[in-house]
């Protein structure tokens, strides 16, 4: 639940540089062409410690319905695994003018970061969604 | 494996020196068992290994003042199991380090590398929460850090270990007098492997026959090892029979939180940890002379 | 980063220049040339690598020859002496105890390793200390004869004869 109204909360989390410090581990992010961004992210999950290079794109968007389609691309080039992750973000008016958001992902998991450790990799990155929504609506909760 | 530098440490202050120096970059070896394998798999990738297998002084068992029994972080996890005072005074953990793996494993794996290893599917780490151990974590200048083992193991391969330190010791109280002690491993797959589910249990009677003390300890359910307290509350001062052990085993599918392996599926193992449980308790107490 | 390693392997001293990364048994085969020690599951698991370290058995493919720098090191070249096998290999040889061959250095070498720790070990200990040496071919019978019988070399040379 984010303590503003849609289009406040539509303007701030489609400005990616802006919601950048919500991302837990995200060190740097860069304009990579129209509605593309670079970035580096690392990430602990048990023994590894993953460091990921990639880019995050925006695949559709629509200001009318609040909903907008994100695709995640990453790879760790010395551990040998890549991640591939479409993201879906809803953002639904309530009745009393705050901002519902949800958060949706489909994740692949590629290369030495697929065939090891699925499960406990799946539950940190669940971990880091969470985080990262928690972090936004406090940060959309600041901004309103 | 990518290369790295090899540091043998002469002793502990060498080891801290070396700590200091590279920090991050580090990784501490003893046994190596555990490192090698995730520096192999590229899961860790230190620029530096610092090794800790020619440090005199850490080697030894002996019994404190208290009469628990001290260990010494670089005895290996074979000495443990064959040590006549382990053997006596704790034969819960004797047995839970002679679970672990294989001989050859345990010749070269230690009991400090063990805990700092911070794998939630270890044998030994269930018992040893079960009697109540600490752990004795050292850092330069004579700093020493006692944690009790229960509270070591912070996350997923993750321990409270930090930066600069090093353990250097396990000290493990006996069972309180009267008391029956089990460990039960569920190994469906082969002898060597890690548990599917793992139950260390220690029952204390009262003097009227009914649960004193209990503790249930739970390995290879969660991102840590699990202590099912809910289940020792409700069996804490309750006479110890099938309904209420079957009731208080069925607390423990809430307080465990498998991942899914190829060991089992997350409900599976869930289902397992309430049987496991069942099944240890019942040990402890026939160990105990309650049945 | 290259060292220089001293080792002594079969009571030679060795010095060997190597990176820091390189494991025992690949210091072993290809540094040495010493062949005998094999590598199966290079996680520690199989067995095929066993050696012994200060008189201790190791999987050598988890150890870091930087670690055990100094150390001596038996491996399945060392056990004969003189020209005369050892009795374990003795006994696996007349009590059939390999088929394909290329888990037999490292059974021969935990069966040397048992036998120096417990002088007459009982068949549920031989079973429990071979159990990390796994045999493909599933020849476990005559490996556990085998190493029974190496508990008196006398017996294991009549034995053989006997067959």
């Amino acid at each position: 639940m984010v303590p503003a109204d849609r289009n406040t909360a539509w303007n701030l989390v489609m400005d990616l540089p802006r919601v950048a410090p919500c991302v837990p581990g995200l060190s740097t992010l860069e304009a990579d062409g129209e509605d593309g961004y670079k970035g580096t992210l690392q990430a602990q999950a048990g023994p590894m410690r993953v460091n990921l290079a990639g880019s995050v794109r925006i695949t559709a968007q629509d200001a009318e319905k609040g909903e907008a389609h994100f695709l995640l691309e990453a790879a760790d080039r010395r551990i040998g695994g890549s991640v591939k992750t479409t993201m879906t973000l809803q953002l639904s008016p309530t009745a009393d003018g705050q901002t519902e958001l949800t958060i949706a992902t489909d994740t692949a998991f590629m290369g030495a970061l697929g065939t090891l450790g699925q499960p406990i990799i799946r539950r940190k990155a669940a971990a880091t969604v969470e985080e990262f929504a928690k972090n936004l609506a406090g940060m959309v909760g600041d901004t309103g | 494996m990518i290369d790295f530098e090899f540091h043998q440490a002469n002793d502990l202050d060498h080891a801290f020196a070396l700590l200091a120096d590279y920090g991050d970059d580090a990784r501490l070896m003893s046994g190596g068992t555990a490192l090698v394998l995730q520096m192999k798999q590229r899961f860790s990738q230190p620029g530096h290994v610092i090794g800790l297998r020619r440090i005199a002084g850490l080697g030894s068992i002996e019994e404190t003042s208290e009469g628990s029994v001290r260990i010494g972080a670089l005895c290996t996890q074979r000495q443990v199991e064959n040590h006549p005072l382990v053997s006596e005074r704790i034969p819960l953990v004797a047995g839970a380090y002679r679970h672990v793996a294989t001989p050859r494993i345990r010749n070269m794996a230690t009991v400090g590398g063990g805990l700092a290893h911070g794998d939630p599917n270890q044998d030994p780490p269930p018992s040893l929460i079960a009697l109540g151990a600490s752990v004795v974590l050292s850092s330069a200048s004579g700093g020493e850090r006692v944690v009790p083992a229960e509270e070591l193991f912070v996350d997923y391969f993750e321990t409270d270990v930090r930066p600069g330190e090093i353990v250097t010791g396990l000290v493990v109280p006996p069972a309180p007098d009267g008391a029956g002690t089990a460990y039960l491993k569920f190994l469906p797959r082969t002898a060597d492997d890690y548990a599917t589910v793992s139950v260390a249990a220690v029952v204390t009677p009262d003097e009227a026959g009914n649960c004193g003390d209990i503790r249930v300890v739970l390995g290879s359910v969660g991102l840590t090892p699990i202590r099912a307290t809910a289940a020792e509350d409700s069996l804490r001062g309750q006479p110890l029979t099938d309904e209420t052990i079957g009731a208080a085993a069925a607390m423990v599918q809430d307080a465990v939180d498998p991942l899914e392996d190829h060991r089992g599926s997350t409900e599976y193992k869930r289902e397992m940890a309430e049987v496991f449980t069942r099944r240890a308790v019942r040990q402890a107490m026939t160990n105990a002379g309650m049945m | 980063m290259p060292q220089l390693m001293n080792l002594k392997v079969n009571g030679e001293d060795r010095e060997v220049e190597a990176p820091a990364r390189r494991l025992l048994v690949d210091l072993l085969r290809y540094d040495l040339g010493l062949t005998g020690t094999k590598e199966g599951c290079s996680v520690g698991v199989c067995g095929a690598c066993t050696v012994l370290v200060d008189g201790e058995m190791v999987a050598s493919c988890i150890t870091l020859a930087a670690a055990v720098e100094g150390s001596e090191i038996t491996t399945i070249e060392g056990l004969a002496q003189d020209g005369r096998l050892h009795p374990v290999q003795q006994a696996f040889i007349d009590y059939g105890g390999f088929q394909c061959g290329i888990c037999t250095p490292g059974q021969v070498m935990a069966a040397k390793a048992l036998l120096d720790d417990y002088a007459q070990p009982t068949e549920e200990e031989i079973r429990d200390w071979m159990m990390g040496n796994l045999c493909r071919c599933t020849g476990y019978y005559k490996i556990l004869e085998s190493v029974v019988a190496a508990m008196s070399p006398a017996a294991s040379q009549e034995g053989g004869q006997a067959r």
